[in-house]
């Protein structure tokens, strides 16, 4: 059905209540990329023959909350009862729990906690009095998932359970009550920056776009998610796509566009299949294409698959993909708000800022303004991966302490091992010392001690690692995704790989070091964009609060690795 | 590849603005490959030069103007992959298959690729044969998988 006005989007939010706390007992199998590898197809089948075999059972997908470790995942919700979230499910586990099901009884072996004692899950059962709910267990315990909240709980292809979780609220509200500028002046107030790593302040861009004169602008929702280690965007899209769905079309109303774009990164190949489907739904409850909420505003949705180039995740070389040629960087100015794509007035938002903005317009931007530091608003969804306990999605408030975010949140190190350093805003970013992790996660904080923050990728290395090792293993990806344009990253980058290849096996002498140091200096200092401009600073800063690590291979011919 | 069948994919892109990238996806996931033949054909219905498509195909990694294996393994070496052990798969895989990466087995049945990062950094290490991921890798996993694929597509 098409929402045409408000009675339409109540009767829709109804069906959602019903299909998230149904009257037979419901389960749900994250089926996200990383669900469906590690075998939730498999536990997806079981039970549609199941229920062929005449079980009452409402089935249904939701997406990855972050935590694919403890996939497959699964929801179950007895009727009157909170949800039991089951974690690392296998064929076994879930056939007990699909007899317990027959027997109304709840499943206690192997349930990870409850999601929500809300009033509609009913009473409480004294069977669960000792099972603790999501917000108080480990990896989500102090999160603060205002993007990820819904992700991994509703069927990421239902309309109506969005709706339900107050989705649409804000763009009606919006296309209903509100002028374009006024849409505008409530991202001001909230403080919003760009969650892709260059956290320039959203609502200034779209006031800037809205003021370009054109009869045809453009959304670009930047999906290029480039950053090794970040899986974020990904989790927001198979997670809760029409949050984000939501935020483009808001962008499209506040500047005065119809025509949207996302650019999805290639390598996201279950994600390119789940999002046209997703539109496809959309279009058909009349969410996108023409007359949007019977409002007569209009406004299309596309997606375009990358080749697979991580330069283009920079802005400009983004619209040249889009245009049909290879992605180079553009000299600035002029801007993409003013010449962007096909030289017409075009904002570029990443995945997590855009899908920021229906919780923005719902709440205000006063409310928003809240959380986070003075400079920094809102929260930040991190990706902490590699030596720690439970690497994962972590949403904070900006401003949180790093530490805490490793060593309590996310566990910490573990086989006993100790932190030897942290690189904030991977790959970009320098290597925090164990020592210097006492800091608080922002763009200025990090800034100021020479680091930055980034798209939020958080790579944690333990004692046995090499930091000339990994600075190999980074230079090798600048160097591959380098796109030819300028010259300082084309050669500059190249000739640091080189030398550090040199470095690496034993070959090099400490005068090559002080050439590496100079190479690094050129490149980040005269490059066309981000990517040769950024490269070198992990590298400078190696070099400088690393030298042991340098001088072993150098001196010795050792890595310090241990694997 | 066909003629007719490029005209069929260039022809349902023919009103989209982004065409280009996504006619050669489609081409090269029917033909595993973009060879010469058929980019010429592809700038003809589309009136722009051979060298733009040809650039295009050159540059993006995803594309390719050499016939890919029919299975495509892609090994991911993101950083989380590399720091748990992702190098140990990829070796694995080179001496199983025999290839370097970039390459692709004599009969043509794999070819092997690295990729930076298949956003499933906390079940690393990961490789993805065609569109199906395996997680949580290590070199005897994969050399037990590749066992099972390789009979499987005999």
């Amino acid at each position: 059905m098409k929402i045409k006005n408000m009675k339409d989007l109540d009767k829709v939010k109804d069906t959602g209540m019903k299909s998230l706390f149904p009257k037979r007992p419901r389960i749900s199998i994250s089926m996200s990329t990383c669900g469906l590898a590690l075998g939730a197809d498999r536990l997806f089948q079981k039970i549609t023959k199941e229920k062929k075999s005449g079980i009452k059972i409402s089935l249904h997908q939701t997406g990855c909350s972050g935590f694919c470790n403890l996939e497959p995942m699964a929801i179950v919700r007895l009727p009157g009862k909170p949800a039991l979230l089951y974690t690392q499910m296998t064929m076994e586990k879930l056939e007990r729990v699909i007899q317990d099901i027959r027997k109304k009884k709840i499943t206690k072996e192997g349930l990870f906690c409850t999601i929500g004692s809300d009033s509609v899950s009913g009473k409480p059962d004294p069977v669960l009095n000792e099972i603790p709910d999501y917000q108080d267990t480990h990896p989500f315990k102090d999160q603060h998932r205002l993007l990820l909240g819904n992700c991994g709980i509703i069927d990421p292809l239902s309309v109506s359970e969005y709706v339900a979780m107050e989705g649409y609220s804000a763009l009606y509200n919006a296309l209903y009550q509100m002028r374009p500028e006024e849409v505008i002046k409530e991202v001001v107030e909230s403080g919003l920056r760009g969650r892709g790593g260059a956290w320039f302040p959203t609502g200034f861009k779209w006031d800037m776009a809205s003021k370009s004169s054109g009869d045809e602008k453009f959304v670009i929702c930047n999906a290029d998610e480039g950053d090794p280690g970040a899986y974020k965007d990904r989790t927001i899209m198979e997670g809760n796509p029409f949050k984000l769905f939501e935020g483009i079309v808001l962008a499209g109303y506040a500047i005065g566009s119809h025509q949207g774009i996302i650019y999805l990164r290639e390598e996201y190949h279950h994600t390119f299949e789940f999002l046209n489907t997703a539109i496809e739904i959309a279009k058909q409850y009349g969410l996108l294409g023409k007359n949007i909420m019977g409002s007569g505003f209009n406004f299309t949705l596309n997606i375009v698959r990358g080749g697979g180039s991580y330069v283009c995740g920079e802005e400009t070389a983004l619209m040249d993909s889009l245009e049909g040629e290879v992605g180079d960087p553009r000299l600035r100015p002029p801007f993409p708000i003013e010449k962007g794509l096909w030289e017409r007035p075009t904002i570029v938002n990443n995945v997590e800022t855009l899908s920021n903005v229906p919780l923005i317009i719902q709440n205000g931007g006063k409310w928003y303004a809240n959380i986070g530091t003075e400079k920094a608003k809102g929260t930040k969804i991190l990706s902490v991966v590699g030596n720690v306990r439970h690497p994962g999605l972590y949403e904070v408030p900006l401003g949180t302490n790093l530490k805490q975010v490793i060593y309590e949140m996310a566990g910490g190190p573990f086989n006993g091992k100790s932190i030897k350093a942290v690189q904030v805003g991977s790959p970009f970013g320098t290597f925090i010392p164990a020592d210097k992790l006492d800091v608080t996660l922002d763009p200025e904080s990090l800034k100021e001690m020479g680091s930055m923050i980034g798209s939020g990728v958080i790579v944690v290395l333990d004692q046995d690692t090499c930091i000339v090792d990994i600075l190999h293993h980074l230079l090798t990806f600048f160097v591959e995704e380098s796109c030819g344009k300028c010259v300082p990253c084309r050669e500059g980058v190249s000739r640091m790989e080189e030398l550090m290849i040199e470095i690496y096996d034993g070959r090099a002498t400490m005068k090559d070091l002080k050439i590496l140091n100079e190479l690094g200096e050129t490149a980040r200092d005269f490059s066309l964009c981000a990517l040769g401009g950024g490269a070198p600073a992990p590298i400078l800063n190696g070099i400088k609060d690393f030298k042991k690590d340098f001088e072993a291979h150098i001196k010795t011919g050792k890595c310090l690795r241990i694997s | 590849m066909d003629k007719e069948k490029i005209e069929k994919i260039v022809n349902k892109h023919r009103n989209e603005k982004s065409a280009i990238l996504a006619i050669l996806h489609e081409v090269q996931a029917e033909d595993n490959q973009l060879n010469a033949e058929s980019l010429r054909y592809i700038a003809l219905l589309l009136g722009v030069p051979y060298a733009n498509v040809y650039g295009l195909a050159t540059f993006y990694s995803a594309f390719s103007t050499d016939k890919k294996g029919k299975t495509l393994v892609r090994a991911c070496d993101g950083i989380s992959c590399h720091i748990n052990g992702g190098e140990e798969v990829i070796e694995a895989l080179k001496s199983k298959l025999n290839i370097e990466v970039g390459q692709t087995t004599w009969d043509e049945a794999f070819g092997l690729e690295k990729v930076r990062c298949l956003g499933l950094c906390s079940i690393s290490p990961n490789v993805s044969f065609n569109d199906k991921t395996y997680s949580n890798l290590d070199k005897e996993k994969i050399l037990e998988i590749l066992q099972k694929v390789m009979g499987d597509s005999k």
